[in-house]
């Protein structure tokens, strides 16, 4: 860079064209995301990989048992030691994160799919509509959680299905609350009168205009809501609720936490207390550094 | 004379609100010939901005409008009825107050240039973006091409008013409305949106109403000037006409008197006019200005006067007309008496005198 000879260019092109002079901050530094989020993106890539390559990978069976001895610690043979089954903890903790992982993400796309369009239309249309659909978020949120999850669960059964759609469905109200706050919040702005102007129907207006100033901020929102459901999930398996088939992060915590095993072998609820652990932060840091560096407003909207 | 693009006639529109019914426009008429410009002043509340959504057809529902609107000729009301498709946006356009909401956040500039010529004039995708580019280069954005890929936040709020400018212009209106236009804005870019606005319209032969609360504005700038108050005309006159007095309303007077102005000396403070706009909600009885007013009697309190053409195209509502020897034994009977029929005391006015009344500051 060489100031002096762009400080003599401007001050030229200024008297030729004043719009010149409206420049001043346009050049903004460039936002960093920061080392800590590409960290957090690497764990979940890498958890993600093993879940999706778990029956190609080269590691036992995880229902196999006698991969080791019972309550065997952690060795070169098996990494994560095994459970009281003898059953190789390391890809139990692999596989299991299938089901956790598949939770995790399933439960938040059903949480957006019905939470974000119940919200933006609230928002978006005031008065009676906004009304009637608030009612019935805020019945959600008053609905204790748990109950609502023994009820899904026990009318229809722990199935994998069932406990997505339980725990998306408890996810339904915060979302649709969020979803409407920035859709009052933009409705009022001028662009949908410029868009209305152009002739746009409301429905154009919702999903061109709209939409896509509630996506950034809820982008970020799914990252720590598939964080919740994770460790949602877990909750559920504490109480016994969750998938009957197969096993997840949660039954294998439930498992390795009675007291005799607590004491005489803790890797076999800790090691998957600490891949969900690390997963459950790496979502919400990377979660928290997308919503700062997305976040449009502080950019200069609402201020200038 | 050639025929009024727009010739708005005894408008009213008034809002339904748990409070009552609130008369945001109350009979206000006015004509705007092709290519000539008129400026609408007042304070806020004072019915500006409804008067242009009415025009632009951008009012809530439960807003009740009554009165004729013309434009070209055809009733708006029954274009709006129709949904007409290529008339707002085309025909008339509108550009609002804040560069900073008007356009959204998170779609590149190009894309909502080029949206208006899409959707009204069926431009495929590459010749609207060629076209948007030719746009941002007369709206006198530098660099049109590099800014067509970047988002509103990226551009300063001078550009993105120029852009927001671009985008009304893009379907060649015939009448642009402009809200408030520079009062988001830098003092110092104010000047060069004005002026863009004014070479624009010169040079596409456009009618434009521009609104303001800054008589400053538009002096010396539009054709006419209206100074709306409470929802009613208080005076309507070429701007040479209004500007060679300090106006014959005692409203316009005051708006005049609190433009700070170049030649005072600095901390010099700057003049508000004393009280509140009024509550528009319900029946007012007289003359909504006369609460504030140091030439009221008490017929203002009772009666609104009509508008009466006091000079040649120069109207005004008021009993007691600035200048003339009504308005002149008004103030000095309120001055005697130390107070206005509508209590405020007259020595609220004291500073304001000193601007109008010895001429320099």
């Amino acid at each position: 860079m060489k100031p002096d000879n762009r400080e003599s260019g401007r001050m030229s092109a200024d008297i030729e064209n004043p719009a010149l002079s409206e420049l001043e901050n346009e050049k903004r530094e460039k936002r960093k995301i920061g080392f800590g989020f590409w960290v957090a993106i690497g764990w979940m890539v890498l958890v993600v990989m093993a879940a999706f390559l778990a029956p190609i990978l080269p590691i036992p069976d995880p229902d196999q048992t006698g991969a080791g001895g019972r309550l065997d610690a952690p060795n070169w043979d098996n990494w994560f030691g095994t459970d009281t089954n003898g059953r190789d903890m390391f890809s139990r903790t692999i596989w299991g994160s299938r089901v956790s992982l598949t939770v995790g993400f399933f439960a938040i796309v059903f949480g957006f799919a019905v939470g974000g369009p119940v919200g933006i239309v609230a928002g978006f249309f005031k008065g009676a509509t906004d009304k009637f659909l608030s009612i019935i978020i805020f019945i959600l949120f008053a609905f204790p959680g748990l109950v609502l999850a023994l009820l899904i669960i026990s009318l229809l059964g722990q199935t994998l299905a069932v406990v997505c759609f339980t725990v998306g469905i408890i996810g339904v109200a915060p979302v649709a609350r969020l979803a409407r706050a920035i859709t009052i919040s933009n409705a009022e702005r001028e662009f949908v009168a410029a868009a209305r102007i152009l002739g746009s129907t409301n429905r154009r207006i919702m999903i061109r205009e709209i939409l896509p100033n509630v996506t950034i901020p809820m982008g970020a929102l799914a990252f720590l809501g598939m964080a919740l459901a994770i460790v949602g999930e877990g909750g559920l398996a504490f109480l016994g609720l969750s998938v009957e088939e197969g096993f997840s992060w949660g039954k294998m915590i439930v498992l390795g936490s009675a007291s005799r095993t607590l004491q005489k072998a803790p890797w076999v609820s800790m090691f998957p207390i600490g891949v969900m652990f690390l997963t459950v932060m790496s979502l919400n840091y990377a979660g928290d550094r997308l919503r700062d560096f997305f976040d449009v407003r502080e950019m200069g909207i609402g201020g200038g | 004379m050639s025929a009024p693009l727009v010739s708005i006639e005894d408008l009213h529109v008034s809002f339904l609100t748990e409070q009552g019914s609130v008369r945001a426009v109350d009979g206000v008429s006015f004509d705007l010939e092709p290519g000539k410009s008129i400026g609408i002043v007042g304070e806020s509340g004072s019915g500006k901005s409804v008067t242009a959504k009415t025009l632009m057809n951008l009012l809530p529902s439960y807003a009740q409008v009554k009165g004729s609107m013309k434009f070209d000729g055809r009733d708006l009301r029954e274009i709006a009825r129709k949904k007409e498709k290529h008339f707002w946006g085309v025909e008339m356009t509108m550009i609002f107050q804040d560069p900073m909401t008007s356009l959204n956040p998170v779609k590149r500039i190009g894309e909502q240039v080029a949206e208006s010529l899409r959707v009204h004039m069926n431009r495929s995708r590459s010749e609207a973006m060629t076209e948007a580019g030719d746009l941002l280069e007369q709206v006198g954005i530098p660099e049109p091409g590099k800014r067509l890929r970047q988002y509103p936040h990226e551009l300063s709020g001078g550009l993105r008013q120029r852009v927001v400018i671009a985008i009304a212009l893009a379907c060649g209106p015939r009448l642009l409305i402009a809200d408030e236009p520079t009062t988001a804005l830098d003092v110092t870019v104010q000047k060069h949106i004005l002026d863009l606005l004014d070479d624009l319209r010169k040079e596409r032969g456009m009618s434009m109403i521009l609104i303001t609360h800054d008589l400053g504005v538009v002096k010396g700038r539009t054709d006419e000037i209206m100074v709306m108050y409470g929802g009613r005309t208080m005076e309507e006159a070429p701007t040479s006409a209004l500007f060679a007095s300090d106006g014959l309303h005692p409203y316009t007077e005051a708006l005049n008197a609190t433009i700070p102005r170049i030649d005072t000396p600095s901390h010099t403070r700057l003049v508000p006019i004393p009280g509140k706009p009024p509550e528009v909600i319900g029946r007012i009885e007289g003359c909504p200005f006369a609460p504030r007013c140091r030439y009221s009697t008490s017929e203002c309190l009772t009666e609104m006067p009509s508008l009466v053409e006091q000079e040649e195209g120069h109207f005004c509502a008021c009993h007691n007309p600035v200048g003339t020897p009504e308005g002149v034994n008004a103030r000095e009977a309120n001055q005697n008496a130390g107070y206005t029929p509508a209590g405020l005391d007259m020595k609220e006015f004291e500073a304001f005198a000193v601007h109008t009344e010895t001429g320099e500051i």
